[in-house]
């Protein structure tokens, strides 16, 4: 009895797994990078850019069709463009997601959810603001050996990892935009004609983009919210130009007086060495080096007092000092902290140390 | 197969009665018997095909032709050779005869008779080991007869306690099972189990050490062998003096050791002749290879099917252009391939060792390549599938390697139906089935279920000597301890 009972369940099994339909990976459309523009309050364009993948062709000159459909959200802008194509799409590698400036400044909210609940995309995968439309971003071809998806996704993977720019993912956006005291920031992208850059950072709150912090200030934003070994800062010192080059920084936070009267404190340690220098006869020894230093460090307080006042004026909080204060004192209560916010003292305080500064010093 | 042998009226011989037994042999051309005429007459009998000639002219003749003998242990007193005894039993008559004995009776209707060993060895000479090369270490393998083969474990094993009990195993046959241990170290149980298993086998021919393997198996419907066989008889010393038992078949070139565990089937006799570092690297490289064997294909079907998201970006590129255009899906392509490797194989280990290399040539090369440009196949899985193929060959124990050939495709259908899931559930069915498995009653998956804490210094890594202080517990030898450690690292004085 008992066997024959095993032998229904393995031929059930057998059978109904003629039912899956599976696709093999060269039928299928993929996507690895859409954007999304606004169109009116209601509905949204979607532009993806598939590979063309052709058997013999050599690597990375594979060419690209570019498509695009109108509809009210964003599983129904993606079944327009199947409309248009011979495979189904599969947005299962998709590496990045492009939101126009428009579309993000109304709101992101459909589409986070989107993203969320999606089991097929992973984690990891960037998500970026277009400054401008999205569709631009994608519809141009950037280089003849990489396809666009391939150059934009490596051109803010590149700077996250080798530069100043903070590290950015769906993960942590996620997190950012759920979590209680927290708001989410994300690469801005600009497209100038054949050419694509980082433009800076784009600051939300609550699901709205509301603000941007250039690019080349994104180095006092990375050295605040995370630790870092790879980035330039340039600084005038004595009426010279003194690039230093951080070789690790760490950043802690302390969490100072009471739940409804806290003072933060914000800790940065860096350690780098002088990288450039305008002036070739500087002597980079003893009490010039400890100068710098100081320099540096009053350079960074200044910036960074400047950015975070500038975030607690507009009443966004992408440090994430509310979750701090509600992981270390609890009892948080969003509307409190809403109004307590921009009052709050945020003491910066930073310590630079030049370990090296080139062979010929 | 293994069932209580049930008594049967044998054909050829009545109990108790030479003549019938005679009578059938007379038959036989090769069979001689004459009445010897001189000062004493007697009837002479024997085979000539396997009784050496010799030994009955330049011994026997000469003696019974010089005097004149009354009784036949009147002549026995006086034939130059070793080991001649009288026997009235038939049964033993005939099984001595079988065997080569130059029988002498006084006359045909005495029941008594001499038997004069004679048995001459034709066969081959001790070779090297082909299957299990390895490039250090000793260079003899076994022969297909007995006792060139336990001549070859002695002359290694100078020990009194090297027990070795014969059986006669197969109806019509009768071919002599040797069953080899140490006395002392083996457990008893084990050489029970053995034993008795032999006796009850009950089939008409034992051809090779192999029918053995399957007939005494404990599971013989498991594809994996609970058996190890080998050709080499130092691995078999090695076998023995951990506590293992060995079987061996007159007329086959392979010693089966017992009870044996999976690791066992992917260590190579080279681990023991390199230093241990070397040895272990080496063996783990192997059982990535069999991993690798059985999981590659599979694999690339589950994921080009079902998981395309597990691709590397990098790669995306790579396999969709080999894939494009390609009329197949994954399953079937990989199915198409694996046939191929596999007729190849087949062809190649039938045919002489000359044109088998035209073979390689003509299915690797012109197959292989023919198939990719004619759109066929993806060259992409066709890398996966030579290698593949080739990790496989890396076992160094032949009937493992079999085995992999064939749980491969298991893993095919699964990865094909449920992407990995699929691949994980077969791999579920095949590891309870092998901790289920045992191998003459001892756990085959050991030491990894049950968990044989230090048997694991000779599994998947293999220890310095001095870290091998006990014999490996899965076999429970009787003494466990090949050597005091203590001993070993105390310090001495250099004058000592």
């Amino acid at each position: 009895m008992n066997r024959l009972y095993l032998l229904f369940i393995v031929s059930f099994m057998l059978i109904l797994s003629g039912c899956a339909y599976s696709y093999s990976v060269e039928d299928r459309n993929i996507i690895q990078i859409a954007g999304y523009d606004y169109v009116d309050e209601d509905r949204i364009k979607a532009t993806v850019s598939i590979p063309q993948f052709g058997r013999g062709e050599k690597k990375g000159t594979s060419t690209e069709l570019t498509k695009s459909a109108v509809g009210k959200s964003v599983k129904e802008v993606h079944e327009g463009i199947q409309r248009k194509l011979s495979k189904p799409i599969s947005i299962g590698k998709l590496e990045l997601s492009i939101y126009g400036e428009e579309l993000a400044r109304n709101g992101l909210e459909e589409i986070i959810d989107v993203l969320s609940r999606e089991p097929e995309i992973g984690r990891n995968i960037l998500l970026a603001i277009a400054d401008g439309k999205a569709s631009d971003i994608i519809e141009t071809q950037y280089s003849k050996r990489e396809d666009t998806a391939k150059f934009v996704t490596g051109m803010i993977k590149q700077n996250t990892m080798h530069s100043n720019f903070p590290d950015t993912n769906l993960h942590k956006f996620l997190f950012a935009f759920y979590a209680q005291g927290m708001d989410a920031y994300l690469p801005l992208v600009k497209s100038e004609g054949d050419d694509v850059k980082l433009e800076g950072i784009a600051f939300f709150k609550a699901g709205k983009f509301v603000h941007t912090v250039p690019f080349d200030k994104s180095f006092i934003f990375k050295s605040l919210v995370q630790n870092f070994k790879k980035g330039t800062k340039g600084i005038d010192f004595k009426g010279e130009h003194v690039v230093l080059e951080n070789i690790g920084s760490q950043v802690t936070y302390r969490v100072e007086g009471t739940r409804t009267n806290p003072v933060f404190k914000i800790n940065i340690k860096m350690n780098g060495f002088v990288n450039e220098v305008e002036n070739i006869h500087l002597k980079l020894k003893g009490k010039v080096v400890q100068d710098i230093e100081k320099e540096f460090e009053k350079h960074l307080k200044r910036e960074s007092e400047a950015m975070i006042s500038k975030f607690q004026e507009i009443g966004i909080d992408p440090l994430g000092l509310g979750n701090e204060l509600k992981n270390r004192r609890g009892k948080f209560s969003k509307r409190e902290w809403k109004e307590m916010y921009p009052r709050i003292p945020i003491k910066i305080k930073v310590d630079a140390e030049i370990i090296e500064s080139g062979i010929s010093a | 197969m293994v069932r209580e042998r049930r008594s049967r009226n044998q054909s050829n011989s009545n109990q108790g009665n030479v003549h019938s037994f005679y009578k059938a042999l007379k038959e036989s051309n090769d069979f001689e018997i004459y009445t010897l005429t001189g000062k004493t007459s007697c009837v002479i009998s024997y085979l000539s095909t396997i009784s050496e000639i010799k030994t009955l002219n330049e011994s026997i003749l000469p003696t019974l032709k010089g005097k004149e003998f009354q009784s036949l242990e009147e002549i026995k007193a006086n034939i130059p050779v070793e080991n001649i005894r009288i026997s009235e039993k038939a049964e033993d008559i005939k099984d001595r005869v079988l065997n080569g004995h130059i029988a002498i009776q006084m006359s045909q209707k005495d029941k008594q008779a001499l038997l004069i060993p004679a048995f001459s060895t034709k066969g081959r000479k001790v070779g090297i080991p082909e299957v299990e090369f390895s490039v250090v270490g000793p260079k003899e393998a076994f022969v297909e007869s007995l006792e060139v083969n336990v001549n070859l474990i002695r002359k290694r094993l100078h020990t009194p306690n090297l027990i070795m009990k014969e059986v006669k195993v197969g109806t019509v046959t009768s071919t002599r099972v040797a069953v080899l241990y140490i006395d002392g170290i083996a457990n008893p149980k084990n050489v029970q189990t053995v034993i008795q298993r032999l006796k009850d086998i009950d089939y008409d021919q034992i051809i090779d050490s192999s029918f053995v393997t399957q007939m005494i198996a404990d599971n013989s419907n498991s594809p994996f062998p609970q058996l190890l066989d080998t050709e080499r008889p130092d691995r078999v010393t090695e076998a023995l003096v951990e506590g293992k038992v060995s079987v061996l078949v007159d007329g086959s070139p392979h010693a089966l050791t017992c009870p044996t565990t999976i690791v066992e089937f992917f260590a190579a006799s080279d681990d023991y002749f390199l230093p241990w570092h070397l040895a272990t690297v080496f063996r783990l490289i192997r059982l990535f290879a069999v991993i690798f064997s059985v999981l590659s294909t599979p694999l690339y079907v589950a994921i080009l099917t079902h998981h395309h998201e597990m691709i590397p970006e990098e790669l995306l590129a790579t396999i969709i252009s080999s894939r494009a255009d390609i009329p197949f899906p994954p399953i079937l392509e990989v199915i198409i391939l694996e046939l191929a490797i596999e007729l190849l194989r087949e062809a190649g280990a039938r045919l002489p060792a000359k044109i088998g290399q035209t073979i390689g040539i003509v299915g690797g090369i012109v197959i292989g390549t023919a198939a990719v440009d004619a759109g066929l196949t993806s060259n992409v899985l066709l890398i996966i599938v030579a290698l593949s193929a080739l990790a496989s060959f890396t076992t160094p124990v032949y009937q493992i390697g079999n085995t992999i050939r064939l749980i491969r495709f298991p893993f095919i259908i699964g990865a094909q139906m449920w992407g990995l899931v699929g691949v994980s559930m077969v791999m579920v069915f095949y590891i309870g089935h092998l901790i289920k498995l045992t191998s003459i009653g001892n756990p085959f998956f050991a030491p990894l279920y049950p968990l044989r804490f230090t048997d694991l210094k000779d599994a998947f890594i293999r220890l310095p000597f001095d870290k091998q202080s006990k014999r490996p517990v899965q076999t429970r030898p009787v003494e466990s301890t090949r050597f005091d450690p203590r001993e070993t690292n105390k310090k001495r004085d250099i004058d000592e």
